[in-house]
């Protein structure tokens, strides 16, 4: 464990300092400023009301259309497993989802939501292709011979979605949920940026880039990053709960 | 108790079963033994209502199929349950008469000590002997066991066998094996 915490440790300070040589020799804090000067920022930051309230609206905004997406998912890749002609009636839907670009979706949200519930939205349409693709290909490759073996046992319905259907989706529908928090995340505070809503960490980074701020852009994206990695290593951990 | 009038099965080109038909009795051990190939386990397949027959049918007496327990060829288990939650899993009310047979049956299978073991993480021999505990536990008319000590040492197996005829002694076992040592003491004997 500490021959873990010391190689990530020295591998961090590698990079700083790779980042402290470049910064040097650019030589100009508005392309490339300090790793310093980024981390004294995001102190000057935190101890602002602003920030918290940003990063508290980004979550919320985020969170929200992260689990409306893996809920839709869920349900959709269990009909759509089910019912060949459900497949067949939103198979098209699940395509065009997965081939529009992000920005194309909120461009087009703009005209029919308002601004603020934007980034829920894409967050939204982030995971829900994911989810629904796992949950389909789980539900597909649940092992025939234990539902034929529940079948001669004559084992209730209940029975068999807990303990045959249930733990064969589980590890796809996990890995959709690790992977979409990651893409809801990063989906979502384009459309910030995009929509521009009063409160929000893509708000902030909008700003900073209007007002050449680069070390509030950097610090910003910093805080994007952190948070991205606390969300899922706590997500690592429920699952690993829920699943064992 | 049943009987199969002349059903025939395909796969593709290959003929498995030619036009069968076979009486079972009410009760007793039926050693069913064959070549490999041969249809065996596609005839259980049909009994068991898994497979359909191209022609012919299995014809139960009375309106309504009477309950089927069954030993698989391959374990068929649920990995991430232990041994007990296994064999309770098939069982109609798993009330505390259910799980105190199934204890009983583990135990005489020399599995006392694995009642709470994943099923993943069982030797192949233990994960066998929770599969045959299973369909013992399930009270059936009919138990349909395909190569049910396959691959248990010898020891194991004759204690196995006992097991097996005193939990379905009264009811109808139907039982395919290589070994014509397992079918020992069967009263019906069918050669396929």
């Amino acid at each position: 464990m500490i021959k873990k915490i010391l190689k990530a440790v020295i591998i961090t300070v590698i990079w700083l300092a790779i980042w402290e040589i470049i910064h040097l020799i650019v030589g100009k804090d508005i392309l490339i400023p300090s790793p310093i000067s980024v981390f004294m920022k995001i102190i000057e930051l935190a101890g602002a009301g602003k920030f918290w309230a940003g990063i508290g609206a980004s979550m919320l905004r985020i969170l929200i259309g992260y689990f409306a997406g893996l809920l839709a998912g869920l349900l959709l890749g269990i009909v759509t497993a089910i019912s060949k002609v459900l497949d067949a009636f939103f198979s098209p839907i699940a395509k065009i989802i997965r081939a529009t670009p992000v920005a194309s979706f909120i461009i087009l949200l703009f005209v029919f939501i308002v601004n603020n519930h934007i980034p829920a939205v894409t967050a939204f349409l982030m995971v829900l292709p994911v989810t629904w693709a796992n949950v389909y290909e789980g539900i597909k490759s649940t092992d025939r011979k234990l539902l034929d073996m529940a079948k001669v046992f004559e084992v209730p319905r209940g029975r068999i979605i807990k303990g045959i259907y249930v733990p064969t989706i589980m590890p796809f529908f996990m890995s959709s949920a690790k992977m979409g928090m990651g893409l809801a995340w990063k989906a979502g505070i384009a459309a910030e940026v995009l929509t521009n809503p009063k409160f929000g960490i893509g708000s902030s980074l909008y700003n900073a880039k209007i007002y050449l701020e680069t070390t509030d852009l950097f610090a910003w994206t910093a805080v994007i990053i952190i948070i991205s990695v606390i969300l899922e290593k706590i997500l690592v951990r429920l699952i690993g709960k829920i699943y064992n | 108790m049943f009987a199969l009038e002349n059903v025939t099965k395909k796969y593709g080109d290959k003929l498995v079963l030619d036009s069968m038909s076979f009486e079972f009795p009410d009760s007793g051990f039926v050693a069913i033994s064959g070549r490999s190939g041969i249809g065996k386990t596609t005839m259980l397949n049909i009994i068991m209502g898994l497979e359909k027959a191209d022609s012919g049918r299995v014809k139960w007496q009375g309106d309504a199929r009477p309950a089927i327990s069954c030993v698989f060829q391959e374990d068929r288990l649920l990995e991430r349950e232990s041994a007990l939650e296994n064999v309770l899993y098939v069982l109609r009310d798993r009330g505390e008469a259910d799980a105190a047979r199934a204890r009983e049956i583990l135990t005489e299978l020399g599995l006392g000590g694995e009642l709470d073991t994943r099923a993943r993480d069982l030797s192949g021999g233990m994960a066998r002997r929770v599969a045959i505990a299973r369909a013992l536990a399930y009270q059936a008319d009919v138990y349909i066991m395909d190569e049910p000590i396959k691959g248990l040492d010898a020891e194991t197996r004759q204690q196995t066998l006992d097991t097996i005829k005193k939990w379905t002694a009264g009811r109808l076992l139907i039982m395919v094996s290589h070994n014509p040592e397992d079918a020992a003491g069967a009263d019906v004997l069918l050669e396929m």
